[in-house]
């Protein structure tokens, strides 16, 4: 299959109107030493059919094994209304690109205003932009938007960020244009002592994810009044999905939220794609990177929506460009859309609150059998670190749930050293707690 | 047509600057606004910062294109026109006047000298434009 | 205009059970969510019904011709989708333990393996979601080539005045130092202009490959030469890789690093502006500092590798848009090496057909053979008071997308089109007529055009009201009606 539709005589037929016998007649080197070289290495092999490739695909897929998880880590397995899956498959959407031409993108345009629109009511912030790519390279734009906001160049930052999200900002910051200064969370979260003393006033921002990497709640009023009682800026890293639980970004002054969106109707789909949230403060707004919708009046004086504010993108200030994203994950804005506007109010606040009571049953069930006790013990909403005995009995334990076609929680020494013993462990509303609280009655 | 003023000097970067003895107020020519079309958008530096000759002090935005404001001359910043962050057309209807953008104390009086006169700027947009 | 969603009163489904749980919620106050999140209330039923609708006043490639230059707008098979849509993938967590995995990882490696023997590069890292993400992450690597060569006084990045806008953007967040250099007549690189600014402080040259008019760099080979002369790297642009493939590679055109455009080159559906997926493959001098993990195959068991001691880190949350990898791995799968030459070879050739059709009735500032794309200038429009625009706007009444307009900016009034190897020549005879017919309204009937288009859901938008006043939220809207 190679989905070129013409008949070799309409081939033909454009070759000898160009006067060739072959088309490398028009490339303008030698293409016959490429060429030669592109065979002598090539390793592809001859095209499929439909039906050949199906069956690949399926090879494939049978090699993943399907097991039920509690794992998170910034990922989270939820219920996705069939609607989404529906209605993001309309090809005018996924086969259409970026809405350079309005009058013919209104539909994409009005979705994007209004995904906007959810995300800014949501997150308490006032403007969103029409999304990144992910939670860390927001995190990477947000650092950016407060360098080029205060033009200063210090970034406090908590030990509890998603490690995932940290090891792209550094890498990001190659060039030292930031100076990170990290702050150690022993204590699970953020302690305001340990901000007072470090804020100076060249810190240009203070992140504060909540609930952090450990699931805790942090305090986030005192820590925001901190940060702004010290001049520097709040950016608040934030898990959609406990928005319907906890207070909202925008609700304790922070100046850039940002958020991985995954939860708001994505798949795990292994890390991608996934959805970047960003937003802001309206006095902010031109400096935010990434595509804008905007509502304006056609010729006739009709509403409608362009792309707007672009000469803060890269194809107008080039060099200038504060951000140089281009293609953004549109689609996956619309689903998280079409995901937010199905829950509902009360939809959503309904998810988020079984996560809670479900990640406490399971956290209850394990803590009460003595199995491994609680490492924080503070508020944590759908995820929380277990402590065992020994990197043995976490292993015991994790194996014999895997054996039940289990996989319980993911091993934080991964991430940190000292904490080998440790298991951050997630639930959600697709986990059938039940039967894992039978599986852990017959643990011995 | 676009309107030189013959008041005024000029850079070549198209900023014209009024002297007014120390104090120098600072715009974009009728030709820049011309070529930017409706603008939408200007950034300006706060008051008592400092600007330098040939450097960009702010931006200006149209739909389409963004360009830098360049200083014509070093300055201190001691007023700019806050009347464009709402109406920013001001600039396309009367560069001249109300559209200014800010006003300085002027450094260095020698550094004037280095302009463009009203004469030297309308050959430099007549030259350039055709 | 749709009524907005927010507009509606209705009862939302339910969608899960409510749980009484087993316990109240034990935080403070003063960290809950107190106000109303203001999300839609709606049914399912008013809910498909208004995305049905907005779906209808959009355009995409299943709509008809969309000759978008630099953005490959060909057709995106079916059974990719189907595919990429199984619970298998779709299921799989990021941070299982990696025998659950296996074949995703699987994909991933035999993915790298085939883009290498596309581009002959030494190896490939997925974690860019974009083009413009897969640009700053080479330029990264370069930065960590030269730091690692202690040659730290190269803090330049040279790119034509016809590279992508995201070229210099991308050096210059990268905290490079931008320097462009001008085309020469025939729109390709200057190797002059390129000569004076080449030098110790040149960290690397940016090049699209063919350019962005469309036209194969035929000194590639020279200008490769000169920048490695000068200790610098060459890094490849992949937006226009689809008239190459199966035919150059792109290492043997002397390149270090590049970046791939799955959703152009290997056809991923565009999402309305994403996601796409911008994989990097580096030469061999460059392979200690790609991005962690890479994939390690050792017989049939497949798994990550972080121990990569020189490697600048991480760029992605995960993996990258893996998703998406998976319908660009099937494509190539159900074309194989013929039929990605086929598809080249049918890029040119629509290219070259449509080029000679259309520049009777506009300039061709640049004459000779092109690739994949040609751009064409549209001053001879103002002759009637009409703009670039103003032909792109009529082109939507006849049934088409318009092409690039205003790109690139070294052409004035420019028309950049891309015609694409899925599209037959009875749509580019059909475009080329109609094409025709516009030009004709243009001296007879200008009017036809500056008030194009004429049958869409708007009429045309006013940017600048837009751009002065923003309107960027329904809350926006609701409180500039007050």
């Amino acid at each position: 299959m190679d989905f070129i539709p013409d008949i070799k005589d309409d081939i033909e037929q454009l070759r000898s109107f160009l006067n060739i016998q072959d088309v490398n007649d028009l490339l303008k080197i030698d293409p016959l030493i490429y060429l030669k070289k592109f065979e002598s290495h090539s390793i592809l092999p001859e095209g499929l059919s439909e039906k050949e490739v199906m069956n690949e695909a399926s090879l494939l897929q049978n090699k993943n094994r399907s097991i039920e998880y509690y794992i998170g880590g910034g990922i989270y397995h939820h219920y996705i209304p069939a609607m989404v899956d529906e209605i993001s498959s309309r090809s005018e959407f996924y086969t259409s690109y970026t809405p350079y031409q309005p009058e013919l993108s209104q539909g994409y345009l009005q979705a994007m205003f209004e995904y906007q629109s959810v995300i800014s009511r949501l997150t308490s912030m006032e403007v969103s932009n029409s999304s990144l790519y992910d939670g860390a390279t927001a995190l990477v734009e947000a650092v950016n938007m407060a360098f080029n906001i205060t033009r200063k160049n210090e970034i406090i930052i908590p030990s509890n960020i998603n490690p995932h999200y940290l090891n792209v900002l550094k890498t990001y910051n190659i060039s030292n244009r930031f100076q990170l200064n990290f702050v150690p969370t022993p204590e699970g979260i953020v302690s305001a002592d340990d901000i007072r003393t470090r804020i100076s006033d060249n810190t240009a921002a203070v992140v504060l994810q909540n609930p952090n990497f450990f699931g805790l709640v942090e305090d986030v009023n005192s820590i925001s009044r901190l940060v702004k009682e010290k001049g520097a800026l709040l950016i608040a890293v934030f898990y959609p999905l406990s928005l319907g639980l906890l207070k909202s970004p925008g609700d304790y002054d922070t100046d850039i939220a940002i958020g991985e969106g995954q939860s708001l109707g994505l798949y795990p789909s292994f890390g991608g794609p996934l959805l970047g949230i960003i937003a802001t403060k309206k006095k902010y707004m031109r400096k935010l990177p990434g595509r804008l919708v905007g509502m304006t009046n056609d010729s006739d004086d009709n509403k409608g929506f362009v792309l707007t504010l672009q000469a803060r993108e890269q194809h107008i200030r080039r060099k200038m460009a504060f951000s140089n994203i281009c293609s953004n994950q549109a689609l996956c804005a619309l689903r998280s859309l079409l995901y937010c506007s199905a829950m509902g109010e009360e939809g959503l606040r309904n998810v988020a609150l079984i996560n809670y009571s479900r990640a406490h049953k399971v956290a209850r069930l394990i803590t009460d059998k003595k199995i491994a006790k609680l490492k924080f013990n503070l508020p944590f909403f759908n995820e929380f670190v277990l402590e065992f005995s020994s990197e043995k009995e976490m292993s015991r334990f994790r194996n014999y749930l895997k054996k039940q076609n289990v996989l319980f929680g993911l091993p934080l020494i991964k991430y940190y050293k000292e904490y080998n013993k440790d298991l951050l462990v997630s639930t959600t509303e697709m986990n059938d707690t039940d039967r894992l609280k039978d599986l852990i009655v017959q643990f011995k | 047509m676009v309107e030189v003023q013959d008041s005024l000097l000029y850079a070549p970067s198209h900023e014209w600057i009024r002297i007014e003895g120390d104090i120098g107020i600072i715009g974009i020519t009728d030709f820049a606004q011309s070529q930017l079309g409706d603008i939408v958008y200007i950034e300006l530096p706060e008051t008592d910062e400092n600007i330098f000759m040939n450097s960009a002090f702010g931006s200006i935005e149209s739909v389409k294109t963004v360009s830098e404001l360049i200083a014509p001359v070093n300055g201190n910043i001691i007023e700019t026109n806050e009347e464009l962050a709402a109406s920013p057309e001001l600039i396309n209807k009367d560069p001249y006047n109300n559209g200014w953008l800010i006003k300085i104390k002027i450094e260095d009086k020698k550094q004037i000298e280095g302009l463009l006169s009203p004469g030297d700027y309308e050959d430099m947009i007549s030259g350039g434009n055709e | 205009m749709e009524k907005f969603i927010f507009e509606y009163k209705e009862k939302s489904e339910l969608y899960l059970k409510k749980e009484e749980g087993d316990g109240k919620v034990e935080i403070s106050k003063d960290l809950l969510q107190k106000k109303e999140l203001g999300l839609p209330n709606i049914s399912e039923g008013t809910l498909v019904r208004h995305f049905t609708n907005l779906s209808r006043n959009n355009f995409g490639v299943d709509n008809g011709f969309y000759p978008l230059g630099s953005c490959t707008m060909k057709y995106n098979p079916k059974v990719n989708e189907k595919i990429a849509g199984n619970d298998k993938f779709l299921n799989s967590h990021p941070l299982m333990d990696e025998e659950y995995f296996q074949g995703n990882l699987e994909l991933l490696y035999n993915m790298g393996e085939m883009l290498k023997s596309i581009s002959g590069m030494a190896g490939i890292t997925f974690q860019p979601a974009a083009g413009a993400h897969g640009e700053v992450t080479g330029i990264m690597l370069i930065r960590a080539y030269h730091n690692f060569k202690k040659d730290t006084k190269r803090n330049k990045i040279i790119v034509p005045d016809s590279s992508h806008g995201t070229n210099p953007a991308t050096a210059a967040i990268a905290d490079f130092e931008v320097v462009e250099i001008r085309s020469n007549k025939d729109g390709l690189v200057d190797l002059n202009a390129l000569k004076k600014v080449l030098g110790p402080d040149t960290a690397a040259l940016m090049l699209t490959n063919p350019n962005t008019l469309g036209l194969f760099e035929k000194e590639i080979l020279t200008i490769s030469k000169m920048v490695h002369d000068a200790g610098a790297l060459l890094y490849y642009d992949g937006a226009n890789l689809n008239p190459l493939l199966g035919r150059v590679r792109v290492a043997d055109m002397g390149f270090d690093v590049v970046h791939f455009n799955l959703h152009k080159s290997f056809s991923t559906p565009h999402g309305g502006g994403g996601p796409g997926s911008g994989p990097v493959g580096v030469s061999k001098d460059i392979l200690p500092f790609l991005p962690v993990p890479i994939i390690k195959k050792d017989k049939d068991l497949f798994s990550f590798n972080y121990d990569l001691k020189n490697s600048i880190g991480h760029v992605h949350s995960f993996y990258g848009n893996f998703n998406v990898i998976v319908r660009a791995y099937f494509y190539i799968l159900e074309l194989g090496i013929e039929g990605l030459r086929k598809v080249s070879e049918k890029a040119i050739l629509n290219a070259n057909y449509l080029k000679e059709k259309l520049k009777k009735y506009l300039e061709l500032p640049y004459k000779s053979n092109c690739l994949h794309e040609f751009v064409l200038s549209g001053e001879k429009l103002k002759a009637f008071g009409l703009h670039t625009t103003d032909l792109a706007k009529r082109l939507i009444d006849y049934g088409y997308h318009p092409p690039t307009i205003y790109f690139p900016l070294i052409v004035p009034e420019a028309i950049m089109i891309e015609p694409v190897e899925t599209e037959t020549k009875e749509v580019l005879d059909k475009f080329a007529r109609d094409f025709e017919k516009i030009m004709n309204e243009a001296s007879s009937q200008p009017d036809l055009l500056k008030e194009a288009p004429h049958n869409t859901p708007v009429k045309r938008l006013d940017d600048v009201m837009a751009a002065r006043n923003p309107v960027l939220t329904f809350d926006d809207y609701e409180s500039s009606n007050k």
